[in-house]
């Protein structure tokens, strides 16, 4: 065995996830997941079908960036297959304009980088630029035919989510490697939840660590014990306290200035621990 | 549901330790290394069936962790840098947690997860993929689908990188 390895084994050997707030979390994506999936492939079928019908275009729940002037049916931009495979010619071109109805009320409007900025790594794609009324939340590495482009999302938040939880695989969108995803910069779903909203605790041998970041702050207790806080928006709560109900090593605070908080075990905590933390917390 | 969660939960059970390890590894970052470990274990979830199937779920999994990590730039977090890894040295550091660790030991970790964080994602997962899992030059290669010269390569100029970063790999490697 190779010395980096034994000094990989000793940076991280011990650390251990928490399994079963893990598990509930995978279990809870992975079901939405599969619903997503189920929708999409429903919303497309539907899609191709009216489009066949009535030669409809795709209309989103609320107006997209920019002036959709090229507005496309979702169809188009997926290859037709054939029995001899893909065409040659590769996907359709993307066209600044272009709209694409994601399902769930989702809309994908396609937007041109303004700049691209080289990787620097060899077959990695350049990183798309964009205005600052936009912010890029998820770019493909892989050079390709959505390379100097991205897209631009609307709809209802959890579909949003459930697309980022997805790695914004999206089937409409799969033959354009290269594609960025972005959101208009001023969306309340990528606003932090932490707007200032302050914790203290008040337990023997516990302190905060650090400062807030991500929504997240450290905790740290005896015998190196760690566990966290995490900021969540009110908007989220109903749907946290019916997914955690009964989960063990979480606590929860009630709703407090827009946000809720929840405390949530790692290395070396009890569930005693955290439920003494929870208590002890005061809104500042 | 078509999916079996006994057995799922007994997969998670088993192979977390390891698949977040590794996550770490490549995030140098508590958090970061959470989502990344969850949101592999729902994609597996999400097509179980499959993976099952597919007869070497470890390995599935372990390849879904790496295309999830390097297929997009998660920019939704903006302190993904090596801001939030001098944050885990700041904890390692502090922490009196490591059961004896001399102080050459954290130092070690403290080194290594900070210098990791310096290389590109890409040459992070070369390393990961060469010196913690193990794989050969091909099997990296293909995993990450990259040449053989290009696994070479970005694993020599990593290691030329981290070598005046890492005290213990001076003169080592």
């Amino acid at each position: 065995m190779n010395d980096l390895n034994t000094l990989m084994h000793a940076s991280v050997d011990g650390e251990r996830p928490d399994v079963d707030r893990l598990l509930a979390g995978a279990i809870r994506d992975g079901q939405r997941l599969q619903r997503r999936r189920r929708m999409s492939y429903a919303g497309a079928g539907l899609a191709v079908a009216a489009i066949a019908s009535a030669g409809a275009v795709v209309a989103g729940t609320r107006a997209g960036p920019g002036s959709a002037t090229d507005v496309v049916p979702a169809a188009r931009l997926t290859p037709t297959p054939t029995p001899s495979g893909p065409t040659p010619s590769g996907p359709a071109p993307l066209r600044a304009g272009q709209t694409l109805d994601l399902g769930q009320g989702m809309t994908g409007t396609v937007v041109t980088c303004t700049g691209l900025e080289p990787s620097g790594e060899k077959g990695v794609g350049p990183d798309c630029v964009l205005p600052k009324r936009y912010a890029i939340q998820s770019m493909s590495t892989i050079p390709g035919a959505g390379t100097g482009f991205a897209i631009v999302l609307t709809g209802p938040d959890q579909a949003i989510e459930d697309l980022w939880s997805n790695g914004f695989q999206d089937p409409q969108t799969n033959d354009y490697q290269g594609l960025a995803w972005a959101l208009e910069a001023d969306d309340p779903l990528i606003q932090p939840a932490y707007q200032g909203q302050g914790v203290a605790i008040d337990v023997p041998g516990w302190k905060l660590v650090g400062q807030v970041a991500d929504d997240k702050q450290s905790l740290e207790g005896p015998g190196g014990a760690v566990a966290d806080i995490v900021w969540r928006k009110a908007s989220g709560y109903d749907d946290w306290i019916s997914g955690m109900k009964n989960e063990p090593g979480t606590w929860t605070s009630p709703v407090h200035d827009g946000v809720f908080v929840t405390v949530q075990g790692g290395r070396g905590t009890t569930d005693a621990d955290i439920q003494a933390l929870g208590a002890s917390l005061a809104w500042k | 549901m078509a999916n079996d969660p006994m057995e799922f939960a007994s997969f998670v059970q088993t192979t977390s330790p390891q698949l977040y390890r590794t996550a770490l590894l490549l995030t140098g970052d508590h958090h970061l290394a959470e989502d990344l470990t969850q949101t592999t274990y729902a994609k597996v979830f999400a097509g179980w069936r499959k993976v099952t199937r597919a007869g070497n779920p470890v390995g599935y999994t372990r390849t879904i962790l790496m295309n999830t990590f390097l297929s997009h730039r998660r920019l939704r977090r903006t302190s993904e840098t090596l801001g939030r890894a001098a944050d885990l040295t700041e904890t390692l550091a502090d922490s009196p947690a490591d059961g004896g660790a001399s102080d050459a030991d954290i130092s070690t970790r403290v080194d290594l997860l900070a210098a990791l964080a310096q290389l590109s994602r890409t040459d992070r997962a070369v390393l990961v993929a060469r010196y913690w899992e193990d794989r050969s030059i091909t099997e990296t290669a293909h995993d990450l689908g990259l040449t053989e010269t290009a696994v070479r390569t970005r694993a020599k100029r990593a290691i030329d990188r981290l070598r005046p970063l890492v005290r213990d790999l001076e003169g080592i490697l």
